[in-house]
């Protein structure tokens, strides 16, 4: 059974179109990140999900039951973007406060919050006053507060934000302890570095409609394409290649060669071997998700709007006499 | 029930959280020990027996069961005691007749009933109260005889005022010269022709007692009366009173025995401050004192201060909570969108029982501690004060679902509470106008019914203030200023709660409808 599904999920705010339908599927221990640029849709995604706001038309629905109940609430974990903790509250009272509204024992507050303090480093602050955290500090206390109710599922909306390159590396390790656990950690970014470095499956969304969905090995793989080299001193056949259909570039002493459609790499190899070549290097060659991500973005703008371009307005001179 | 308290903690924390909230307690502490400098010394016998049958003027009908208002038809505004006749009423050789301590114990004294010493009236020259005898024996008769009545029949006079518009007594003994309307007269006509006959005349109504009547009023009836009077005006139940014979008329002259309690309500006292250094009044009854300082000072003066503050501070609570990425955190847990909103309504509330629940109860308590007093009455102010911002703060929970503005949340609120207060005053001036006019057509227009209509639409805040006001007397102060205070249209708990109420329902619906419907 998915732990997140949606089908065709629909939101309007007034005229905007925010959701057009998208439908996903999450299934148990996974981490899957959700991409976008701002306003694609993402927290749209993940509020509706959660009962924040309404869906417009469509089904949701979270750990098998609808959507937004109190009781699925109660199973879940979330950091929403922009968070603003109340600032009379301290780290500790806060997730007191919180730990109360889950239904969690005072006893059992107090050691999942020492832990989840612990985790992410506000052990010793956790008697300061919010108003006087850095704002890692409260994106460190979000993830904790997030989590140390022990949820099946966390939604962190931009969960690096603010966090400087130690703490980014410290709450990816912390999502890969969270999934070794069993949770499902659903993450909404436009950081695609981290979500590459993380996520089992990643969904790209452009102006409300899904434009990508699968692995993270999926969307980056280049098909067709590979990088081959031989042993020290021997020739790359690129000619013979060429005449056969192959597109075939060298360069420090590796070949690229691209696949004609519906051509496998076997009849490469087997040449090779005829030849008596010896391989040494062969690699499919892969793109990282940011080019992946700007490659279905551009697309879809293209089918849609441009992005307008700033251009310097012309200056006209006039003799003053 | 686990989300409640969750959600009182957390509203706990908000209120305790900036200095404003400090300022308020702080000035509870203040106010408190300022009223636990304020002494009440009891005025010694011989003081206070003249001072509280001095009072005896003020009669109720009915054998001092009934408040009536007479005199409606007189000009110069409404008298709202029965006050048939300005006798005049003294206390001599007062002797305790036990040894105890404190002002508590039994005393004998002489009780002399006079005809007035002026005969004309008060400060202004306006005569306050009148005979329609011309035989002065009868004076005191007609007033015992229209107190053991139920109901009176009155009768308009016109009377020549006796002091020629000097405000100077006319000679002792004199009556003022008066002049019966007949049945089927107009009052109004007969007053103009006596005026341009000369003289100053007035009109007055006064009760209707025929000679007859007077002097069948026995010493029984007489003694009675004045130990109705000790118990009405000086909460002093245990009175013997036996008529003295051999009085010159036209005065009469009785022995008193009394057994006075401690705390009796009416007994006279000195108010005096910081260790008596400083002298408020000499002689002031002990329960409108306790009264006055209790319901004026802090129910009123307090409670206004209190509740604009409270709607000031309580008015980012909501706003605060509405802001983007704080909502989101709250409603992404598990509780219901309606429970958020009224548990941080009552959160609210909150706020105001703490500051309430520390100036009332801490003057409730320096107040029991220095008189001696531990009547619970005033402790009442704590839950109607509360009430009362209930009301303010259900429209400042709904200004701030709708606009999510702190600003516009406060002076939504404040100006309603300025409204509600100006429409409380201004009945307040309406009825008693209403009670000086004579005509009945002169009740009622246009004016009056936007008036009432607009205070009768709005929550009963002024009432409930009122009415804990009028509970407060009853319970402190002696039955004559009880009695007083339930004069003309009076409030009662039923509509002024269930309006307010219903207001609070209202405003916290719409409230409702907007948050659960709206996306953050």
């Amino acid at each position: 059974m998915s732990v997140i599904e949606t089908n065709s999920l629909r939101k309007h705010y007034g005229r905007i179109e925010a959701l057009k339908g998208v439908s996903l599927k999450v299934e148990p221990g996974q981490i899957y990140g959700l991409l976008g640029q701002n306003g694609a849709g993402k927290s749209t995604m993940v509020k509706i999900l959660l009962g924040i706001v309404k869906k417009t038309d469509g089904d949701a629905y979270l750990l098998g039951e609808p959507a937004g109940t109190t009781n699925v609430r109660r199973r879940v974990g979330y950091l929403p973007e922009d968070h603003q903790f109340p600032g009379y509250h301290t780290g500790r009272s806060l997730l007191h406060f919180y730990g109360e509204l889950y239904g969690l024992s005072r006893d059992e507050r107090t050691r999942r919050m020492n832990e989840a303090l612990d985790i992410v480093g506000l052990k010793k602050r956790a008697d300061s006053k919010i108003k006087t955290y850095s704002k890692g500090m409260k994106q460190r206390l979000g993830i904790a507060q997030s989590f140390f109710h022990d949820p099946e599922v966390i939604f962190l909306d931009e969960p690096t934000d603010g966090v400087d390159p130690v703490g980014r590396k410290e709450i990816r390790d912390l999502l890969g302890e969270l999934k070794k656990e069993g949770r499902t950690v659903f993450v909404n970014s436009h950081l695609l570095g981290e979500v590459e470095m993380i996520s089992d499956r990643v969904a790209i969304i452009h102006q409300g409609e899904m434009v990508r969905e699968g692995t993270v090995a999926d969307l980056t793989r280049q098909a067709n394409r590979f990088s081959i080299g031989l042993a020290d001193g021997q020739e790359f056949p690129a000619a013979e290649l060429k005449e056969k259909g192959f597109r075939v570039e060298t360069a420090n002493g590796k070949a690229e060669v691209e696949l004609p459609d519906g051509q496998s790499i076997d009849p490469v190899l087997e040449l090779l071997w005829a030849k008596g070549l010896k391989l040494r290097h062969l690699v499919e060659q892969k793109q990282t998700l940011e080019s992946v991500f700007m490659q279905m973005v551009d697309k879809a703008t293209d089918d849609t709007d441009r992005r307008a371009v700033r251009k310097a307005r012309p200056v006209t001179a006039r003799r003053v006499d | 029930m686990r989300n409640f308290v969750a959600v009182m903690k957390d509203s706990y924390r908000e209120a305790v959280d900036g200095f404003v909230i400090y300022v308020m307690l702080g000035l509870a502490v203040i106010t408190i020990l300022a009223v636990a400098l304020i002494s009440f010394e009891p005025n010694p016998a011989d003081k206070a027996f003249p001072s509280l049958v001095s009072n005896f003027q003020q009669v109720f009908r009915n054998r001092g069961a009934d408040i009536e208002e007479v005199g409606t038809k007189v000009k110069i505004g409404p008298v709202v005691a029965f006050t048939p006749i300005a006798l005049s009423y003294s206390a001599a050789d007062i002797q305790k007749l036990d040894s105890g301590t404190g002002y508590a114990g039994k005393y004998k004294m002489k009780l002399t009933v006079s005809p007035p010493a002026t005969a004309g009236g008060r400060a202004g020259g306006q005569p306050r109260m009148v005979g329609n005898f011309q035989d002065e024996a009868l004076l005191f008769p007609t007033v015992v005889y229209a107190w053991s009545q139920p109901k009176t029949p009155e009768q308009t006079v016109l009377m020549k005022d006796p002091t020629g518009g000097t405000g100077e007594a006319p000679p002792a003994g004199k009556m003022p010269q008066i002049e019966v309307v007949p049945d089927g007269t107009d009052p109004e006509e007969l007053l103009a022709k006596k005026s341009a006959e000369g003289g100053r005349w007035l009109m007055v109504a006064v009760p209707k007692v025929t000679p007859k009547e007077a002097e069948g009023v026995t010493d029984e009836m007489m003694a009675d009366f004045i130990k109705n009077q000790f118990l009405v005006h000086g909460d002093i139940p245990g009175v013997t009173v036996t008529r003295r014979a051999g009085a010159a008329k036209p005065n009469y002259e009785f022995d008193v025995e009394a057994d006075v309690p401690a705390g009796a309500k009416g007994w006279p006292h000195a108010i005096k401050y910081f260790f008596g250094q400083l002298t408020f009044t000499e002689s002031m009854a002990f329960g409108p004192a306790v009264y006055f300082v209790q319901d004026k000072l802090v129910n009123t003066i307090g409670a206004s201060v209190t509740l604009l503050v409270a709607v000031v501070l309580t008015g980012f609570f909501i706003p605060n909570m509405l802001r983007k990425g704080s909502l989101d955190l709250l409603i992404a847990k598990p509780i219901a969108r309606w429970q958020i909103l009224l548990y941080k309504f009552v959160g609210g509330l909150l706020f105001m029982l703490m500051v309430s629940g520390l100036a009332v109860g801490g003057v409730w308590l320096v107040m029991a501690v220095r008189t001696g007093n531990w009547n619970p009455t005033f402790l009442l102010s704590i839950p109607i004060l509360t009430f009362a911002f209930g009301i303010l703060y259900a429209l400042s929970t709904l200004t701030a679902v709708l606009t999510r503005s702190a600003i516009a949340a406060i002076v939504v609120t404040a100006l309603f509470l300025v409204f509600m207060w100006g429409s409380a005053t201004v009945k307040l001036f309406a009825d008693a106008w209403r009670m000086a006019v004579a005509k009945e057509e002169d009740k009622k227009g246009l004016a009056y019914t936007i008036i009432d209509g607009t205070y009768y639409a709005l929550p009963r805040y002024n009432d409930m203030l009122k009415l804990n006001g009028q509970t407060m007397v009853e319970s402190y102060c002696p039955q004559s200023m009880a009695k007083m205070g339930r004069r003309g249209d009076q409030p009662s708990w039923g509509p002024a709660v269930g309006i307010s109420l219903a207001y609070v329902g209202v405003f916290l619906s719409l409230a409702y409808l907007r948050f659960t419907t709206r996306d953050p």
